[in-house]
């Protein structure tokens, strides 16, 4: 009975191929080489980080982006509000009594919608709360 | 001469002798595991698919190894999961033919030009096929690997009782094949 017998040899049951084990070696390396490559620390350090400075440059590059962009929106509509201010510097010098006000809302010429009147403006230099009121009576 | 495993693991855990103590680990322990994989897969070419498969995972799990077990049982297990998970897949493949993997491995046996043994011998491979998987691979570690029940148990996560069990019953079963000469 083969069991009780002397073990069959598996190398001489099954064979392989000359030089099979000798070459193992090296066609295992190809196969983890890639493998070899990526572990050292110094790519390692830069795969970890990669994606973080993508991230990083991407912003900045927004950030650019929209500094540039509202940066002439900004000083545009200061340059408007500095000729309005110096509109009404200019008038209001000129004007302190009640009269230069009636005369400026009663002239049609005058385009009130070019420019806003708010209560603190220089136009209302030197009128009293008492011209006021009457001015808010006048039909214009 | 080849290092121990303890030298063998000291290398690997130092970054730049980490390639060198992989090459040992390979050169120490590439044939048995070649051959434990080609008696379960019996096709050359299928174990060194197995054999490669084995010391990549190998190589890619080293950080992970814990050093409960000995780092040839670690191996052998992988190994091991290798050869029954290939099996399992050409279990899956062979599902709507008429031939099982058995018959289908002991076909390999009569058709190989590498298979070399005598006819005795091929009857004998072929009542260990007959075997389900997992007895077969405790009847090969016994009978041609001399391994002891307790690195057995370790690979094979099974207890020693029930490694003797398994082992005695594909020694009887085969005995009866080949008497009776089923084959």
């Amino acid at each position: 009975m083969i069991l009780d017998n002397k073990k069959p040899n598996q190398e001489d049951i099954f064979k392989v191929p000359e030089g099979y084990f000798e070459n193992f070696d090296e066609r295992l390396k190809f196969i983890i080489e890639p493998d070899i490559i990526s572990n050292k620390p110094s790519s390692k350090l830069l795969d970890i980080f990669k994606p973080w400075i993508g991230l990083a440059a991407a912003f900045l590059l927004i950030a650019m982006v929209f500094n540039f962009v509202t940066k002439d929106k900004i000083k545009n509509q200061h340059v408007s509000t500095e000729i309005e201010y110096s509109y009404f510097e200019m008038w209001a010098d000129e004007w302190s009594g009640t009269y230069e006000i009636y005369e400026l809302i009663s002239d049609n010429s005058v385009d009130f919608d070019d420019f806003d009147l708010y209560p603190d403006s220089l136009v209302f230099k030197g009128i009293t709360d008492e011209n006021s009121i009457y001015l808010s009576h006048l039909d214009y | 001469m080849h290092p121990t495993d303890q030298e063998i693991l000291a290398l690997i855990n130092i970054p730049a002798e980490r390639q060198a103590g992989f090459s040992y680990l390979v050169s120490k322990y590439k044939e048995r595991l070649y051959w434990h994989l080609r008696k379960m897969v019996i096709i050359h070419e299928d174990a060194d698919d197995l054999l490669q498969n084995t010391f990549v995972k190998v190589w890619n799990n080293i950080d992970n190894f814990r050093g409960d077990s000995s780092i040839y049982t670690w191996i052998y297990r992988i190994a091991t999961n290798e050869a029954l998970n290939f099996l399992n897949k050409k279990r899956e493949v062979l599902l709507d033919s008429p031939t099982d993997v058995e018959d289908f491995l002991s076909n390999q046996i009569e058709n190989d030009p590498l298979f070399t043994g005598e006819e005795i011998e091929k009857k004998l491979q072929k009542c260990i096929l007959t075997l389900p998987d997992k007895q077969r691979i405790v009847f090969n570690m016994k009978y041609f690997d001399d391994m002891k029940y307790k690195d057995m148990s370790e690979i094979l996560d099974t207890s020693v009782g029930a490694l003797k069990a398994s082992y005695f019953h594909a020694v009887q079963k085969i005995k009866a094949l080949l008497e009776n000469e089923i084959l």
